[in-house]
């Protein structure tokens, strides 16, 4: 009893297909990056830039948007959780900061279909 | 003499396929138990030794050997573990699932394969439906699916090994199999 060559290639492909698995579960879509605050939503662009929210929010809070990436750079909010989540990039994930009421959120077009809708 | 020790193991074809369907039971089951023991770098991820017994079962039976084996393992294994309900929840769907497809593979390409790859599948379809049952009914957050590429490779390499552990032992019980064949023709003759 000996291994085959097709198991081989049988194997390499499902570990290709390992990168592919989350695609199931996940809706895939454009990404767009949204900016959550009090005063209600806005979109981001994806270009390298700094926001600075102070008179949006009355906080010190920079919002960093680098290499199709956001982050919440600073805040004066005390426990720092949201810059300590670092940078935000693919569907669903978020940097919240609950004091100042600020998110940054990677909202994705066709999140509501399928088996997100059902997971939640 | 001889003759009376070759009628005592001289099992009808059928006699022999339910011993082996105990025999694999019991062995998905005993390393189903062990593998507990064995931590690997990833919480919550089990070796995959239990479906060696699965695996000989599709190899050297048939499927209603297989589901059976697999069936019994994943009842009997969290009996004796415990937390029960959760783990059937989580892992009877999976088992059952993971059969299904190694089946059907083996079915359909098994003069191409051998369980080496077998067991890779049966590793990826196992983790992928946990992470399903688990993020729908127990945890219902898409981050969890975050962490499931990370699994499904651990996953598919332990299959990789738990497969090539089968097809060891597979040649092992074919070799065996034969050598008692012929030693009963050789004692009928002689």
């Amino acid at each position: 009893m000996r291994i085959k060559a097709a198991d081989i290639i049988v194997i390499i492909l499902l570990f290709c297909s390992v990168f592919f698995i989350k695609n199931l579960f996940i809706a895939s879509g454009a990404p767009v990056l949204v900016l959550i605050t009090e005063k209600g939503e806005k979109e981001l662009s994806f270009k390298d830039q700094l926001y600075d929210l102070k008179e949006e929010t009355g906080h010190e809070m920079i919002v960093e948007v680098k290499d199709g990436k956001a982050r919440i750079k600073e805040s004066d909010c005390p426990n720092q959780i949201c810059v300590l989540t670092g940078w935000v990039s693919s569907c669903g994930d978020a940097a919240v900061c609950i004091p100042n009421k600020v998110a940054v959120y990677v909202k994705c077009e066709n999140e509501d279909d399928g088996l997100d809708a059902v997971s939640r | 003499m001889s003759n009376a020790k070759t009628k005592m193991t001289d099992l009808t074809p059928s006699q022999d396929r339910t011993a082996l369907i105990g025999v694999f039971t019991a062995l998905s089951i005993v390393f189903g138990i062990a593998e507990n023991f064995i931590g690997l770098p990833l919480p919550g991820l089990r070796l995959g030794l239990a479906n060696i017994g699965i695996m000989l079962a599709i190899t050297m039976l048939d499927f209603k050997a297989a589901f059976a084996v697999a069936f019994l393992k994943a009842i009997i294994v969290p009996l004796v573990t415990g937390n029960f309900i959760v783990k059937v929840s989580i892992g009877l769907p999976a088992t059952l699932a993971s059969t299904f497809l190694m089946l059907t593979y083996f079915k359909l390409c098994g003069r191409f394969i051998t369980s080496v790859s077998m067991g890779a599948l049966g590793g990826l379809v196992h983790i992928t439906v946990q992470f399903f049952t688990a993020g729908t009914f127990y945890i219902q957050s898409p981050a969890v699916y975050g962490l499931l590429p990370y699994f499904a490779a651990v996953s598919a390499a332990c299959g990789v090994f738990t497969g090539y552990a089968a097809l060891m032992i597979e040649g092992y019980l074919k070799r065996s199999q034969e050598r008692s064949r012929k030693n009963d023709s050789e004692n009928y003759t002689g």
